[in-house]
């Protein structure tokens, strides 16, 4: 935003450089699968078209408009395309629960050598988020995980950023009731 | 609930987590921060916080660590892309991808394209991918954002008994695994340890120790103020105060003059190379964004031929952008003053309509405005003012037929004993109430224009002008089928005597008037989002009767799972000629799900595209987010009403049905361009939130209001004559000692702007010279992309403004009557006492209650006002 370079054009004429794009890909493609896929029940084919399909749409964003809010842009719009994608099954299927994500990684346990004594201690921390309505575990990922603020959180699912912040409190107050957390 | 409560003795949890997390505010931040140093219990419970956030990242990294690393789509899925980017832009950036690759290769690529990665280019890709990679993180300011973030990941004490390996902290990146990144990680590493040792004494996460770039990323949250906290019901004033900045054109003058620090912080955000994130910018790209997202499931429904072709991406996008900041095509680009009148477009933002920054429209105001009167959201509004003819000749706008606001200030005034506070008072819905008896067009023009100008009541040496559209009257029983999808809120704020119980009777009238061609469809949305009704035909009355009787009241809101599906079953019954329309009845309390109204507006304005239109009915008193549904429907080419009586209920569900159902045309836009041999200066009435740049007008990408049958839209224009001693219009600036004066008449313009065919050529300059003004409409079909021209002319007619026929002075009425509940500085010489002297004759020679009803409004309004 500091430029204002481009004043005084139709903003559709200023489209995104494609060196920004190339870096934003970098940066974000693998984040980008990995979220659209949970969103997905796991299928990362799909999750990449979700985010092919996003990175097409980033290039005809108006520039240098677009370039702030990239990230939450990204997100949004790949979570927006995941959740439709998965909703085409019918009236009702919006209200069903999303797939558990622990049952897909559990097709891919870690190797034995990691899992060390603390991981019993990180499982029941999963069991435990695995149980947590799942508005508040996207939240929680999108905060710890995917490293968005509440401002972006909020940006991507349409919550308000104060309500990202209070359904995120929520969930860790519920975790901390749940667990005995070892001092 | 909006002032910060900077003595607050114990904080909320919800407080101690953003702080844990690093998003509270500066100022809550220190203030908590020595809270914490002097209260052991807190200090405590802070440190339990931490604790679990640092757990569940663990879990989250182990995650990443145990599972097959993530495939993205490499290198060739970015050729791919950009592959498909210069494809489907249908040609508006031709070199886009030539630097990049050798036009023999490109043509190659181009026929792969649209299958994703092409392992071909892979080697190439990935070396010129490592580059970027590597300029990218040589960037300073980039490479700390990655450590500031880092360093909310491990964010816990050392002193815990758990071993976190800290590369995994820093952002995954898998996929590609070059030299550069790997010495980052090992920057960020290094960086990170020391992190974590002085995490040790330190109790702010380190947090302290970050640069200011990491405060300046986060301050732009709003305040958080804990009074409402649980009932989950924010406002979000902060949202539409920067939706401009992005995206207006004049953006930096509007951070600049603003300076209300959201913008600000938005500016230093773009530093970083898009990755930080101002609320600004943010906002900004939600319009951008979701148009995005949305018209993806466009293409996915309709066939990728849609998606290019409708306009969405190019299009829709300068729609927002220059909606917000279009003034540079005005002639008088530089001058300030003109900004609040042709800013604003389509956003509803005043901020975006902006630089009217000497007016008191501050923050602080809004704020305390929307506090007033329990809860009710209303967006400020600020005055048009005044434009001189030689700087814009053009005055652009599109049409409102909107009611609520006259319907919510009537409930205000006569039953609260209220007066509507001025943000809820829109001139151009108390206009276009009424029923004027404008005669319906003789052919096949979808309305007929009338036009009349009179003396002005409140400023006797200006002239009023009138600019009546009226939309031809359908006969009910030969409508086409409708497909109604009735999107209901019963969330526990509806459970009130004038809310559900009135939903159901207005749409039991609805109803009662559909047939076997017709599909009706409920779906209700509360805590979570039902399909109560699946599409029924109209004739299985029993049915839906029995599925409306059913509807309880219950739980909290989430106004936005259940917009989707709604317009999810209506797409899904689609009927390609009909009406198909949904139809949200709601007390505008959407307090869980997609509350961000551009989210809600982008959702509408994608499915409105797709010819499924919105109904906004407003119930109840408070808790109504006015401004929030005069923007949904606005854009979702709908209607918002406000229904407060059953009376209301049987004028909008049977009165005004067809009109509300079915509309007659879409995208429809005035421009108005004055005679500058005529008229030195104008000023619209109302509208304020509907005004358009004059480019825009021929732009059949720009969405606009749409007339239903039976509507009428009605526009007055207060104009100051050639010649008259006014201020009005006085130059904000002395005249331009160089250009000349002809440079900047009007005819050129006119010429530039429209179609040199459609334009009525052949008629002499004299006979212009004549005109007052000339009235441009332009509208497109329901099913129509391309827009049709009409112009009418409009010569003096000398008329003082008692001559003026009855439905001029009501108009003329109800605008003087807005403006003095609106203490408009533009109110001339206007009285209550003049006013409802004027209105109550204009009423009366109409017997029309609902004018009488108007005047008893103006005497509640001045008792009122004379009892402060």
């Amino acid at each position: 935003m500091g430029n204002s370079t481009n004043n005084g054009k139709s903003p559709k004429c200023d489209v995104p450089p494609r060196e920004w794009i190339a870096q934003v890909f970098a940066q974000l493609e693998v984040p980008l699968v990995g979220y659209a896929s949970r969103h997905l029940r796991g299928d990362f084919e799909a999750a990449r078209d979700v985010v092919q399909e996003a990175f097409v749409k980033l290039c005809q964003q108006s520039w240098p408009e677009i370039e702030p809010q990239v990230t939450a842009w990204l997100y949004r719009t790949c979570r927006n395309r995941a959740i439709d994608l998965n909703r085409r099954e019918g009236c009702m299927s919006m209200t069903t629960r999303s797939t558990d994500v622990s049952q897909l990684q559990d097709q891919h346990d870690p190797p034995p050598q990691q899992r060390a004594e603390m991981d019993e201690q990180l499982d029941q921390v999963r069991v435990q988020l695995d149980q947590l309505p799942d508005r508040q575990q996207e939240l929680l990922r999108l905060r710890l995980h995917e490293n968005l603020s509440y401002k972006q959180i909020a940006e991507v699912t349409g919550l308000t950023a104060t309500n990202v912040g209070y359904l995120l409190h929520q969930a860790i107050a519920t975790l901390r009731a749940k667990s005995v957390v070892k001092r | 609930m909006n002032v910060p409560n900077s003595r607050k003795p114990a904080w909320e949890e919800w407080q101690l987590t953003a702080f844990v997390l690093g998003e509270l505010d500066e100022t809550t931040e220190t203030q908590l921060q020595r809270a914490i140093e002097s209260d052991r219990s807190l200090a405590a419970e802070v440190k339990a916080i931490r604790q679990t956030i640092a757990q569940v990242s663990a879990v989250y990294r182990n995650e990443s660590k145990a599972t097959v690393p993530i495939q993205g789509l490499g290198t060739g899925g970015l050729q791919a892309i950009l592959q498909r980017a210069d494809t489907d832009s249908s040609g508006m950036r031709p070199n886009y991808l030539a630097p990049l690759i050798p036009a023999s290769d490109a043509s190659a690529i181009k026929a792969e394209q649209p299958g994703r990665p092409i392992m071909k280019w892979l080697g190439l890709l990935a070396m010129s991918a490592c580059l970027l990679i590597a300029v990218w993180l040589s960037v300073p300011s980039l490479s700390s954002w990655m450590l500031d973030h880092a360093e909310s990941l491990v964010a816990f004490d050392t002193s815990e008994s758990m071993n976190v390996e800290p590369a995994s902290a820093t952002i995954v990146t898998d996929g590609k695994k070059s030299e550069a990144q790997v010495a980052t990680d090992n920057a960020a590493l290094s960086r990170e340890l020391s992190m974590l040792q002085t995490e040790v004494a330190a109790n702010s996460v380190g947090r302290a120790a970050s640069s200011p770039q990491t405060s300046a990323a986060d301050s732009p949250l709003p305040d958080y103020e804990p009074a409402e906290m649980p009932d989950l019901l924010f406002e979000e004033p902060q949202f539409e105060q920067v939706l401009s900045t992005p995206q207006n054109l004049l953006g930096d003058e509007v951070a600049g003059q603003n300076s209300e620090g959201y913008a600000v912080a938005s500016n230093e955000m773009g530093g970083r190379g898009g990755v930080g994130m101002g609320m600004g910018g943010m906002m900004g790209g939600m319009s951008m964004g979701m148009e995005g997202g949305m018209s993806m499931e466009g293409g996915g429904e309709m066939g990728g031929g849609e998606m290019g072709g409708d306009g969405i991406s190019g299009g829709m996008m300068g729609g927002y952008g220059m909606g917000a900041g279009q003034v540079e095509s005005a002639p008088a680009l530089a001058v300030a003053s003109t900004m609040g009148m042709t800013g604003g477009g389509t956003n509803h933002d005043p901020y975006s309509r902006g630089l009217e920054h000497e007016r008191h429209w501050d923050d602080g105001l809004r704020r305390r405005q929307y506090a007033e009167s329990s809860n009710n959201r209303f967006d400020s509004i600020v005055d048009n003012k005044f434009e001189r003819v030689s700087d814009a000749p053009l005055s652009t706008f599109s049409i409102d037929v909107d009611t609520a606001s006259y319907a919510k200030s009537r409930q205000l005034l006569m039953e609260n004993n209220q007066l509507p506070p001025a943000g809820a008072v829109r001139i151009e819905e108390f206009i276009n109430y009424f029923d004027y008896e404008y005669a319906g067009p003789g052919n096949n023009d979808p309305f007929a224009a009338h036009l009349a100008v009179a003396s002005c009541p409140w400023r006797p040496e200006h002239k009023l002008v009138r600019i009546a559209l009226q939309a031809p009257k359908v006969d009910l029983s030969k409508r086409p089928a409708a497909n109604i999808v009735f999107l209901l809120d019963v969330s526990g704020s509806m459970d009130e005597a004038n809310k559900l119980p009135l939903v159901k009777e207005s749409l039991r009238m609805l109803i009662e008037q559909l047939g076997e061609n017709d599909r009706i469809a409920m779906v209700v949305y509360a805590g979570a989002a039902g399909c109560v009704l699946e599409s029924t035909r109209g004739d299985k009355q029993k049915e839906i009767m029995g599925a409306l009787e059913r509807l309880s009241a219950g739980g909290s809101t989430n106004g936005g799972d259940g917009i989707q599906l709604a317009y999810n079953i209506a797409r899904d019954h689609y009927i390609p000629g009909g009406i198909n329309r949904v139809i949200l009845c709601t007390d505008g309390d959407f307090n869980v799900g997609v509350t961000s109204t551009q989210a809600l507006v982008d959702l509408v304005v994608e499915n409105a595209k797709s010819r499924t239109f919105l109904t906004v009915l407003g119930y109840g008193n408070g808790n109504t987010n006015d401004a929030m549904m005069e923007q949904i429907s606005n854009q979702g080419n709908g209607v918002y009403a406000f229904v407060d009586s059953w009376r209301e209920a049987k004028r909008q569900m049977v009165q005004q049905l067809a009109g509300n159902l079915l509309t007659v045309a879409k995208d429809v836009k005035i421009q108005v361009e004055f005679n500058p041999q005529q008229i030195q200066a104008y000023r619209l009435l109302g509208y304020e939130n509907r005004i358009m740049a004059a480019e825009d007008f021929n732009n059949d990408q720009k969405d606009a209001g749409e007339i239903g049958a039976g509507h009428r839209v009605t526009a007055l224009y207060e104009v100051v004559p050639l010649g008259t001693q006014s201020d009005a219009g006085r130059p904000p600036i002395d005249e331009l000692r160089y250009q000349s004066r002809d440079s900047l008449s009007p005819t050129p313009t006119l010429n530039q702007l429209s179609n040199a065919s459609e334009t009525a050529a052949g008629e002499t300059a004299a006979e212009f010279n004549a005109e007052l003004l000339a009235v441009k409409l332009r509208y497109k079909q329901p099913e129509g992309d391309k827009s049709e021209l009409l112009v009418f002319p409009l010569k003096d007619s000398e008329a003082t403004f008692n001559e003026a026929d009855r439905d001029f002075r009501w108009a003329a009425s109800m605008a003087q009557f807005g403006m003095l509940l609106r203490n408009s500085p533009h109110a001339g010489n206007s009285s209550w006492s003049s006013l409802i002297e004027q209105a109550a004759v204009a009423a009366r020679e109409a017997g029309d209650p609902h004018r009488e009803e108007g005047v008893q409004m103006m005497r509640r309004a001045a008792q009122l006002r004379r009892g402060r």
